[in-house]
């Protein structure tokens, strides 16, 4: 479904040139919850930008759903981009909006009659749970209810394709949970593929089924998590993350996968 | 006192109008040219969404040699560029011209502020849903912006309506040549007195208004 060929991204800074990402290549099937986990700075949000081109890229290849995104003119891309949708760390509500008028958004972007974009946004809303929300403005949500909103934002385009840059990174973990079951569900119910972005392996271990390692804008190793259920992470980050996380399931963290 | 003020009444009212007319035209055509302005100071920018930066340091320096133009002597030295516009540099229409030519900078100064507020993750979010530029623009950008430029269309308008005071200079007329005429040239201190006492209540006047409309507008909290 994403295909990412070597791609590499610089970025000027004051002390020169800094490589964000380095010949990264990657590929994700349909029907994928694909993990991208890292340390801060690791590249995984420019990675994640570059699938919608958000961010050009330097050089390398990437194609979404057999498109090459890198070829294509500026008007195909803006076409291209209503199939994948996005979510961020921080919402990105528009705050002058309603629930509705905010999840009916993409399709007033795309043109669409007032009652077809109604009807479509309460749809989306009804996925997420959120009919009681309809006419509340953003700042009067909580963290996890603006999320969910934007989860509903995300998908009234139908999109084939899902990118999370760090979701659930600005939640309670309780909440976090619960985003986590509403991602898995719009997976598995509208078969959406989904791109996560994460610095926390209990997110990997919940939703995922496939995640690659990211250190100093390389991946330095993919796993597929459904095959071998007894990973043997090689490079010194795996080691970290997993051995991290399977201490914390040893000592019963409740939050942990 | 009254006995003082009633003759006076209909050259008052005169004078009211002319300067509810200069600051409403001059105030609305700086509003839309300033905003214009602001928008492409704003989008040209380094990092923005369209990236121009040579055209962005023009466009800026224009704004800062405007600004930095004192109002007295603008309206005097645009003398001949009034002329041009409206036929004539004397009296309440002419006085416009000036007033308009210095609200543009002022409100495009303003209104660029108030669009590097905007969270730029809400306008990453529509360019992630497919929004073209004129869709980020008008419905992402002046929407999320729009409790603040109301706040900047209250301010020019309260800085304005003390501009006007000053156009007297070109036969503007006005509230505040009023005031000259009469408190200054003539000595009555009670009509100076009075009409300062006025303007202070049209300045209160619109800035509850403004504030009013701001607090409609903004939902942030
Ligand atoms: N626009 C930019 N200009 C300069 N440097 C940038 C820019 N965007 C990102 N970087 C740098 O690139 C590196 C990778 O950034 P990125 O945001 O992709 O990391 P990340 O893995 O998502 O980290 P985090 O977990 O903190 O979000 C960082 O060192 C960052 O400082
Ligand atoms: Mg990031």
């Amino acid at each position: 479904m994403i295909n990412i060929r070597n791609v590499n991204k610089k970025f000027q800074t004051p002390d020169g040139e800094f490589d964000a990402v380095s010949s990264v290549s990657l590929d994700i099937n349909e029907g994928d919850i694909y993990g991208v986990i890292g340390f801060s700075g690791a590249g995984k949000s420019t990675l994640l930008r570059m699938i919608n081109l958000l961010e050009q890229p330097d050089s390398g290849e990437i194609s979404v759903d057999g498109e090459n995104m890198l070829s294509m003119s500026r008007k195909q891309l803006l076409q291209k981009r209503k199939s994948i949708g996005m979510i961020f760390q921080h919402f990105n509500l528009l705050t002058n909006r309603t629930v509705l008028d905010n999840v009916s958004f993409p399709l007033e972007l795309a043109g669409a009659s007032r009652t077809e974009r109604k009807e479509r946004a309460l749809e989306c809303l009804k996925t997420v749970d959120l009919l009681d929300k309809v006419n509340a403005y953003p700042a009067t949500l909580s963290g996890g209810q603006k999320q969910r909103v934007a989860i509903a934002r995300a998908i009234t385009t139908q999109p084939k394709v899902l990118l999370c840059d760090e979701p659930t990174s600005a939640v309670d973990p309780q909440t976090k949970e619960t985003i986590l079951d509403y991602l898995k569900t719009i997976n598995e119910a509208l078969g959406i593929t989904i791109v996560i972005v994460t610095h926390e392996m209990n997110v990997v271990n919940k939703i995922c089924n496939k995640v690659a390692v990211m250190e100093q804008g390389k991946v330095v190793e993919t796993f597929n998590l459904e095959e071998n259920k007894d990973i043997k992470p090689r490079s010194v980050i795996s080691k970290i993350l997993f051995n991290e996380s399977k201490e914390s399931i040893q000592k019963g963290d409740v939050y942990v996968g | 006192m009254w006995d003082k003020i009633i003759p006076v009444l209909p050259e008052m009212k005169l004078a009211l109008w002319q300067t509810f007319y200069m600051v409403t035209v001059s105030v609305i055509l700086g509003v839309i040219l300033g905003t214009l302005v602001g928008t492409l100071l704003y989008l040209t920018r380094e990092g923005s969404l369209l990236k121009l930066p040579a055209f962005n340091l023009i466009l800026n320096a224009f704004v800062n040699i405007f600004r930095s133009v004192p109002f007295l002597l603008l309206t005097i030295a645009i003398i001949p560029f009034t002329r041009l516009i409206v036929g004539t540099a004397i009296g309440t229409t002419a006085a416009i011209v000036p007033m308009t030519i210095s609200c543009i900078p002022y409100f495009a100064r303003l209104i660029e502020s108030t669009f590097l507020e905007v969270n730029r993750g809400v306008i990453e979010a529509a360019e992630s849903m497919g929004a073209n530029r004129f869709q980020l623009v008008w419905k992402v950008l002046y929407s999320e912006a729009r409790a603040g430029i109301a706040n900047n269309i209250t301010i020019v308008t309260v800085s304005f309506i003390s501009y006007s005071t000053i156009v007297g200079i070109v036969g503007g007329g006005g509230i505040g040549d009023f005031a000259i005429r009469y408190g200054y040239n003539r000595y009555e201190t009670e009509i100076m007195m009075i009409t300062i006492l006025i303007i202070i209540v049209i300045v209160q006047i619109v800035q509850s208004v403004g504030n009013l409309v701001v607090k409609k507008l903004d939902k942030r909290i």
